[in-house]
C-alpha cells in the first residue's frame, strides 16, 4: 500500500519537474505552517456553523443596535472557540468597514473597540483594569489613570465608558474574555459584576464574551453576578463525525490558489497530494485514533507540522514518510521507552513492588521490595531445585539499582497524606528519597516509604515487550 | 395594665434610654480615634436669668419653631430654666446676640442666640437661629442659579438649632447692606476669621431664608433688628409663614387626595386614640416613643405595646400643632394662618406615618402579614397612591412615543424587553414602593434621619425601587412639596475596599477627596456637630453585604451617623440576604440597623406576567399563552424579573431568526409570494425552546459528544468509584478498569498515557475533578456530574448500554 503512494508522490515530482515552483513551495510552506501553528486562522470553519452565527449576530447586535449583550462561549479545548470568536470579529470588520466607507478612517476607526482580557493573563481586577484601560484609551496619557488608587483608575474609566464628552457617541465596546473561569476567580468578582452591570443597564452598549471550558462555568459566578448575567450559553462541541474531524486536516493542509499567490496547477497537484495522503490507511487510523481519544484538533494538526516543515524544493508536497516518523513520535511513550533499557534486576523490583501493590499494600519501602523479591527467589531456587541460571543479587546491589528507578522517578517517596495534597508535595518531595533533606530525613533509605509510578497494566506491558526477560519472571509477574 | 405600673415602666425605660444616649457616645469617640485635645476648655457661666417664666411647661416648648421642638424632645425634658444671657469666656452674650459659632472647618458658622435654658440634667443649651451664608444653603438646581449674593452676605433664617454654649468663639456684628456700604465701600471684601480671635468680623444682611419654603426676600435689617432685639416681630411672621403660595392649581389635587387620606384614617386614629389611658401620660409617652428607636434592647414590651405608642405618638403630633395654632406666642402666629394647609399636611403625614407604624409592628411579627397587606392597603396613604398614579400616567404618555418607525415589531419588542430599558413604571412593587416612599418622605419632610434596610434575593427590583422612590421624592422637591435633599449612591460591589465608602461619601458631600481614614473623622464631625446645613442625606448603600469587614465599623457607622441629633441623614442599605442582620452583624450594628426592614419577596408567575405585559405594551409580537408560560417558569425557578425578560427576549431573537431564514428562502423562490411577508408570533413552543436553551445544563450533551474513549473513560471511573465505594479513587485503578473494558468489547486499547491525557482534557472541563498530573497514577479522580448524567447520556449508544451492563 504505501508503496503505490510513494509512486504517486512521484509522478507528480515527473509532472512538475520541469516548473522552477520554489516560490510557490515557499508559499504554500509558510501558509501552512502559520495554519498549523495557530498564527493564522483556517480558511474555513469545520462543523461549527450553529455557534458562529449565534456569535455573530450577538455582537452585530451590540454594535449595530447598541444593545448591551453578555453571553458565554463554552466548549472543550481544541474544539474551536477561540477560532470562533477571532472569525465572528473578522466578519464584523468587514462588514462595518464596507459600511463606512464614505467617510473613510476617522469613524471607521472608532466605530467599536474590542478588549481582549485573559484569566491566565490578568490575574487580578488591577491588572485587568490597567490593561482594559490601555486597549480602550491608548491615545490618551496613561499616567493619569495610573498614578491615581485604583478606585479613582477604576471610577475614572467607568465614566469615560459611560458617558463620553458628547452624550451618544460612544462606541460599542467588546469585551472578549478569554479563561473566564479563572477571572470569575477573583475576589468578589468586581470586574464581572462592573462589566455584567454596565451590560444591563443602558450607559454603554457592550457586549461580554465570555470563553470557557468548564462547563460548570455558571456555578462559579456569585448569585448577585449570576442575576446580571443573560444566562445566554452557547455550547462548541468537538466535531461530530470522523469525516468533519478529517475535514479539519484537510482545510489547514490545503492551499488555494489566489489566497496564496502560488500558480493554479501547483495547487491543484499539491491538494491532490494531501488529500491522497490523508487517506492512506495509516494516516487514516492515526486520525480515526485521535477522533477516538479526544477529537482534539490541535493535536490533529501538530502532527503535520514535521511533514510540513521538510516541505522543500526536493519534496515539493507532503511525504507520507514524514508524517509516519511525525505519528510514530507523537504516540511515543516516553516511560516506556525508559522502562525498556532497564536491567532485569530492576524489573525484579518494579514486578516485586506491583506484587506488593496487588496484596493491598499501597505504600512500602526497599526492605519490603527486597524481601519480596528474596521470597519470590527462594521459592522458585526450590521449585526448580539447583536454581537455574538465576542468580539472587545482593542486598547492596538491589539497593543500588532502587536507586536508579528513584532517579529516574519510576519510584518517587509516598506523599504523607495522597488526599488533599495536590501538586506541590509532589513537587517538593520529589527527590527527597535521595537527598535525605526534609521528608522522612530520619529513616534510613531503605526504610522510606515510597510509591511505584506505574500501574499494573503497565508492568504487564513491560514485560511483554522486554524479549531478554526469562520465563520464570514472565509467569511472576502475570500472577 | 395599670397606670402606676404603665408609669413605673415609662420610668425606667427613660432611665435606660438616657444611659443608652451617654454610653455610645464616649465609646465612639475611641471607636473613631479622632482627636479632642484640639477643644480648649471653655468656661462657660450663666448670665442674667430670665424670670418672665422661670420653667417652660411642655406646651410652651412645643409652641417653639417645628425645629426647636424637636431639639427640646431630643433632650427628652420638659423643665428648663431659661436665661438672659450667657458668659462665655470671660464675654457676656445676650439673647438676640449675633455669635460667631465653633464649626468642623475653619470658617465659623454664623448664628444668633434665640434661646439659653438650662435643662435638668444641668447642661448648658442655646438655640442657635442660624445666620446662613450661600454656601450653606442647599438650593434646587434651578435657584441655586438665580440666588447669587456677595461674600460677606448672610441671610436670616428660621432654621434652629440645639447648640452648646462652649461652641460659641465670639460676637459678630451683622449690619445692614447700606451701613456696610457706608462703611466699607462696594468693594467686597473677604471675611476674615481666626479661629478664637478676638477680632470680630463684619457680615451684612439685606435677605431672609425661609427653610421651610426655600424662600428668599428683601429684609431691611436696621429696622427688623437692632442690638439683640427684634424690632418687628410681624415682619418675621411674615417671612417664615410656612404657607407655600403656589398651593393652589395643579397642586390642588394632591392636596384634596391627602385630606381624604387623612378622614379615611380618622377611622384607624379612634381606635387608637379609645386605647389611650390617660392625657396626664401623654408627655412621658411620646418621649418614650421617640427614644424607641435607641432601645430595641427592651425585650420585655411586646409588640403591641409599642405600636400603641407609635400610634398616640402620631396623634400626639397632630393635637400639639393643634394646639401651636390656638396658642401660638406672638412669634409664631404664623402657624394660624396657613391652619388649613398645615393640618391637612400633617394629618396626611399622620396616615403615612401610621402606615410606617403599622408596616414597623408586623414586620417584626412576621405570622400576621397578610394582615399587614389589608391594612397597609386600607390607610395606603393617598398622596403616595397619588405619586403612583402619576407616575403611571407619564408612563404610558412616555412609553407610546419610544415606538418608533423604521424598525420591525422584533426589533422594538426586543428593545422593550432589555433589561436596561428603565421601565416607566415598576408593577408590581407598589407596596414596597408606598413604603419606602412614606418613610422617606416623612423623614426628610421632618429633617429627621431614618436607616431602613431592603432585602430581597437578585432580580426583585430593589435597586430599581429605591431609584424610583428617590425620582418621585426629586420630583415632590421641584414642585417645593419637600425640603431639598442631596442624594448620593455607595454600591460595595463598585469598591475596591470597603472603607472606600468614606472617601466616596465625604466626596459627594464636600467633592473633596481624602484618605478613607481622614475621611471617617470628617464625616464623624460633620454628622455629630451641629450646623446650619437644613438639606437632608438620602444615602443608598447597595450590595451591602460587601461592606462588611472584621470589626464591622463602616457598617456601625454609617447605622450609628443617622442616630446623631444633627444627622439629618437617611441611610437605605440594600442587600440580597434577608438574615443578614442576623447572621453577619454584630448585635450593635444590628440593633443601629433599625427595624425598617422591608423584604421584596421573589415574583410570582401573576408578577412576572405583569411586568413582561407592560413593556410589551402595543406590541403584537407574543402570544398571551406564550408570556405566561415564561412567567411560570421563570417563578418556579427563582422569581428573577431579568431572567424572564431575558427569555422573552431571546424567544423573540429566535422568532426573529426563523423569520428571516423563511423569508429569505421564500423570496428566493418565488419572489410575488404574498405570505412570506407575515411575522411569526412568539409562541409557547419558542418560550419552551429559550428556556431550555438557558437553564438544560450542558452535562448530557458534553457527554454525548465527548470522543469514544473520554465515554469509556467515565464509565471506569464510575466503575472504579463503585468497586472503591469511596468517591475518589486513584487514576491508576482507573486506567486498569479502562484498559479491561477496552480489551474486553474490542476497542482499541490505549496506553497509560493515553488515559492520563483524557484524564486532563475531561479535567479541563470540570466534568471530573483530578488532582495536579505530577502525582501521576497515584492522582484522585473523582466526579464532578452526577452519575446518572452519565447514564442518561450514554442510554442511546448501543456499545455503551453493553458495556454498562
Amino acid at each position: 500500500m504505501p508503496a503505490r503512494r510513494k509512486t504517486l508522490s512521484q509522478t507528480h515530482m515527473q509532472m512538475d519537474v520541469d516548473v522552477d515552483n520554489s516560490v510557490d513551495i515557499s508559499r504554500a510552506k509558510k501558509a501552512i505552517l502559520n495554519r498549523l501553528n495557530g498564527h493564522a486562522p483556517l480558511p474555513a470553519l469545520v462543523g461549527l456553523d450553529g455557534p458562529l452565527d449565534s456569535v455573530y449576530s450577538l455582537l452585530n447586535r451590540t454594535v449595530s443596535s447598541a444593545e448591551g449583550n453578555t453571553a458565554l462561549l463554552i466548549g472543550p479545548r481544541g474544539s474551536g472557540k477561540s477560532t470562533i470568536v477571532q472569525r465572528s470579529l473578522d466578519m464584523l470588520k468587514q462588514k462595518h468597514d464596507t459600511d463606512t466607507d464614505i467617510d473613510v478612517d476617522s469613524s471607521s476607526v472608532s466605530k467599536y473597540h474590542i478588549v481582549r482580557l485573559s484569566g491566565f493573563v490578568h490575574t487580578n481586577d488591577k491588572i485587568a483594569l490597567r490593561d482594559i484601560a490601555r486597549q480602550l484609551l491608548i491615545k490618551q496619557d496613561l499616567e493619569n489613570i495610573l498614578i491615581g488608587s485604583f478606585a479613582d483608575a477604576f471610577t475614572y474609566i467607568l465614566n469615560l465608558m459611560r458617558s463620553s464628552d458628547d452624550e451618544k457617541s460612544m462606541p460599542p465596546v467588546l469585551f472578549i474574555l478569554e479563561e473566564f473561569d479563572l477571572l470569575a476567580q477573583h475576589p468578589k468578582q468586581s470586574l464581572l459584576y462592573t462589566l455584567f452591570d454596565i451590560a444591563q443597564s443602558q450607559q454603554t452598549p457592550i457586549a461580554v464574551l465570555g470563553i470557557t471550558a468548564r462547563i460548570d462555568v455558571m456555578d462559579l459566578l456569585e448569585k448577585r453576578v449570576k442575576s446580571r448575567f443573560s444566562h445566554r450559553q452557547i455550547h462548541v462541541s468537538n466535531a461530530k463525525a470522523l469525516e468533519d474531524f478529517v475535514d479539519i486536516a484537510r482545510v489547514a493542509l490545503s492551499i488555494d490558489d489566489n489566497e496564496h499567490r502560488v500558480t493554479n496547477a501547483f495547487a491543484e497537484s499539491f491538494n491532490r497530494n494531501v488529500s491522497a495522503i490523508l487517506t492512506t490507511d495509516f494516516v487514516a487510523s492515526f486520525i480515526s485514533d485521535i477522533f477516538d481519544f479526544g477529537k482534539d484538533a490541535r493535536l490533529l494538526l501538530r502532527t503535520f507540522v514535521y511533514a510540513a516543515n521538510k516541505l522543500s524544493n526536493e519534496h515539493p508536497y507532503l511525504q507520507l514518510a514524514h508524517v509516519k516518523t511525525a505519528i510514530a513520535r507523537e504516540t511515543a511513550s516516553a516511560k516506556m521507552q525508559i522502562l525498556e533499557s532497564i536491567s532485569l534486576l530492576e524489573v525484579c523490583l518494579i514486578i516485586s513492588m506491583k506484587s506488593l501493590v496487588q496484596s493491598g499494600s499501597s505504600k512500602y519501602n526497599f526492605e519490603m521490595i527486597y524481601n519480596e523479591y528474596k521470597t519470590f527467589m527462594s521459592r522458585h531456587m526450590l521449585a526448580t531445585a539447583g536454581g537455574g541460571a538465576m542468580k539472587v543479587y545482593k542486598k547492596p546491589v538491589a539497593l543500588k539499582a532502587f536507586e536508579t528507578l528513584v532517579e529516574l522517578e519510576i519510584v518517587r517517596p509516598a506523599l504523607s497524606s495522597a488526599l488533599g495534597s495536590d501538586g506541590s508535595a509532589g513537587t517538593s518531595g520529589r527527590n527527597d528519597l535521595l537527598a535525605g533533606s526534609t521528608q522522612g530525613s530520619r529513616a534510613p533509605k531503605e526504610y522510606r516509604m515510597v510509591q511505584m509510578m506505574l500501574e499494573p497494566g503497565q508492568v504487564l506491558d513491560l514485560v511483554a515487550k522486554r524479549f531478554d526477560i526469562p520465563a520464570v519472571i514472565r509467569r511472576w509477574a502475570q500472577q | 395594665m395599670s397606670e402606676s405600673k404603665q408609669r413605673s415602666k415609662v420610668a425606667s425605660r427613660l432611665e435606660k434610654a438616657a444611659k443608652q444616649a451617654k454610653k455610645p457616645r464616649t465609646k465612639r469617640k475611641q471607636h473613631m480615634g479622632y482627636d479632642s485635645d484640639s477643644e480648649d476648655e471653655v468656661e462657660v457661666v450663666w448670665g442674667e436669668k430670665l424670670d418672665s417664666t422661670s420653667s417652660v411647661s411642655g406646651s410652651q416648648a412645643g409652641s417653639a419653631t417645628p425645629s426647636a421642638r424637636r431639639v427640646t424632645r431630643h433632650s427628652g425634658m420638659t423643665n428648663k430654666e431659661l436665661y438672659r444671657s450667657v458668659i462665655v469666656n470671660e464675654i457676656e452674650y445676650k439673647l438676640g446676640q449675633t455669635v460667631e459659632v465653633k464649626s468642623t472647618s475653619d470658617v465659623p458658622h454664623l448664628a444668633s442666640i434665640f434661646k439659653l435654658w438650662e435643662n435638668e440634667k444641668g447642661e448648658k443649651q442655646v438655640v442657635a437661629r442660624w445666620l446662613l451664608r450661600r454656601s450653606e444653603m442647599y438650593l434646587s438646581k434651578k435657584k441655586d442659579n438665580e440666588v447669587v449674593a456677595e461674600p460677606n452676605e448672610v441671610f436670616y433664617s428660621n432654621a434652629d438649632d440645639l447648640i452648646s454654649p462652649d461652641t460659641i468663639l465670639a460676637p459678630l456684628e451683622v449690619l445692614s447692606y447700606s451701613a456696610y456700604q457706608t462703611k466699607y465701600g462696594k468693594s467686597p471684601r473677604t471675611m476674615s476669621f481666626s479661629k478664637g480671635s478676638s477680632k470680630t468680623a463684619v457680615v451684612f444682611c439685606r435677605r431672609y431664608f425661609n427653610e421651610k419654603s426655600a424662600d428668599i426676600g428683601d429684609l431691611d435689617w436696621d429696622r427688623f433688628y437692632h442690638g439683640g432685639q427684634i424690632l418687628d416681630a410681624k415682619a418675621e411672621t411674615e417671612m417664615f409663614k410656612s404657607v407655600q403660595k403656589k398651593l393652589l392649581g395643579k397642586e390642588a389635587a394632591t392636596r384634596a387626595g391627602r385630606q381624604k387620606v387623612a378622614s379615611r384614617s380618622a377611622k384607624n386614629k379612634s381606635t387608637a386614640k379609645a386605647k389611650q389611658s390617660g392625657a396626664s401620660k401623654r408627655r412621658k409617652k411620646r418621649s418614650k416613643a421617640d427614644d424607641d428607636d435607641d432601645d430595641e434592647d427592651d425585650d420585655d414590651d411586646n409588640e403591641e405595646d409599642r405600636s400603641e405608642f407609635e400610634a398616640e405618638s402620631s396623634v400626639e403630633d397632630e393635637d400639639d400643632l393643634e394646639k401651636d395654632d390656638e396658642e401660638g406666642n406672638d412669634f409664631f402666629v404664623a402657624k394660624k394662618t396657613p391652619a388649613k394647609r398645615s393640618s391637612a399636611s400633617v394629618r396626611a403625614r399622620r396616615a403615612t406615618l401610621a402606615t410606617t407604624a403599622i408596616g414597623k409592628m408586623v414586620s417584626s411579627t412576621p405570622k400576621n402579614s397578610s394582615r399587614r397587606r389589608t391594612r397597609l392597603h386600607d390607610i395606603q396613604p393617598l398622596a403616595v397612591s397619588a405619586a403612583i398614579l402619576k407616575r403611571s400616567r407619564v408612563g404610558k404618555g412616555g412609553s407610546s412615543n419610544a415606538a418608533s418607525e423604521g424598525m420591525s415589531m422584533y426589533e422594538i419588542a426586543r428593545q422593550r424587553l432589555h433589561v436596561s430599558a428603565v421601565p416607566d413604571t415598576l408593577p408590581c412593587r407598589e407596596d414596597e414602593f408606598a413604603e419606602i416612599y412614606g418613610s422617606l418622605y416623612n423623614t426628610i419632610e421632618e429633617r429627621n434621619s431614618m436607616c431602613m434596610y431592603i432585602s430581597g434575593v437578585p432580580g426583585t427590583g430593589k435597586t430599581a425601587t429605591v431609584h424610583e422612590v428617590i425620582r418621585t421624592l426629586q420630583e415632590n422637591v421641584e414642585e417645593g412639596d419637600l425640603p431639598e435633599f442631596q442624594y448620593i449612591e455607595l454600591n460595595g460591589m463598585k469598591m475596591t475596599e470597603p472603607s472606600q465608602a468614606y472617601t466616596q461619601l465625604w466626596q459627594a458631600i464636600t467633592g473633596e477627596k481624602a484618605t478613607p481614614k481622614h475621611a471617617a473623622q470628617l464625616l464623624e464631625k460633620h454628622f455629630s456637630t451641629p450646623s446650619p446645613r437644613r438639606h437632608s442625606y438620602v444615602v443608598l448603600m447597595d450590595e451591602l453585604d460587601l461592606l462588611v469587614t472584621k470589626s464591622q465599623s463602616i457598617m456601625y457607622n454609617f447605622f450609628d451617623w443617622p442616630h446623631r441629633p444633627h444627622a439629618k441623614l437617611v441611610v437605605v442599605a440594600i442587600a440580597n440576604t434577608m438574615d443578614l442582620p442576623e447572621r453577619m452583624l454584630h448585635h450593635k450594628v444590628s440593633s443601629r440597623l433599625g427595624l425598617t426592614r422591608i423584604n421584596f419577596q421573589p415574583y410570582t408567575h401573576q408578577q412576572l406576567m405583569a411586568i413582561v405585559q407592560s413593556r410589551l405594551e402595543g406590541c403584537s409580537a407574543f402570544d398571551a399563552d406564550a408570556v405566561e408560560l415564561c412567567a411560570r417558569k421563570i417563578s418556579a425557578v427563582s422569581g428573577d424579573a431579568r431572567r424572564a425578560l431575558d427569555v422573552c427576549r431571546r424567544a423573540v431573537e429566535i422568532v426573529e431568526s426563523d423569520w428571516l431564514r423563511d423569508n429569505s428562502t421564500a423570496t428566493g423562490k418565488h419572489l410575488q409570494s404574498t405570505k412570506s411577508g407575515k411575522e411569526h408570533l412568539v409562541t409557547m413552543m419558542v418560550i419552551d425552546r429559550a428556556v431550555k436553551e438557558m437553564y438544560a445544563s450542558g452535562n448530557i450533551a458534553f457527554i454525548q459528544n465527548a470522543s469514544l474513549q473520554q465515554k469509556v473513560f467515565l464509565v471506569a471511573l464510575r466503575a472504579a468509584i463503585r468497586k472503591a465505594g469511596i468517591p475518589e479513587v486513584p487514576l491508576g485503578d482507573v486506567a486498569f478498569i479502562h484498559r479491561q473494558l477496552c480489551q474486553l468489547h474490542e476497542l482499541a486499547v490505549p496506553s497509560y498515557e493515553h488515559v492520563s491525557k483524557i484524564c486532563s482534557q475531561l479535567g479541563a472541563t470540570r466534568c471530573i475533578l483530578a488532582e495536579s498530573s505530577m502525582l501521576d497514577v497515584h492522582q484522585q479522580v473523582r466526579l464532578a456530574i452526577a452519575e446518572d448524567d452519565i447514564t442518561v447520556a450514554l442510554r442511546p449508544d448501543p456499545l455503551f448500554q453493553k458495556i454498562s451492563t
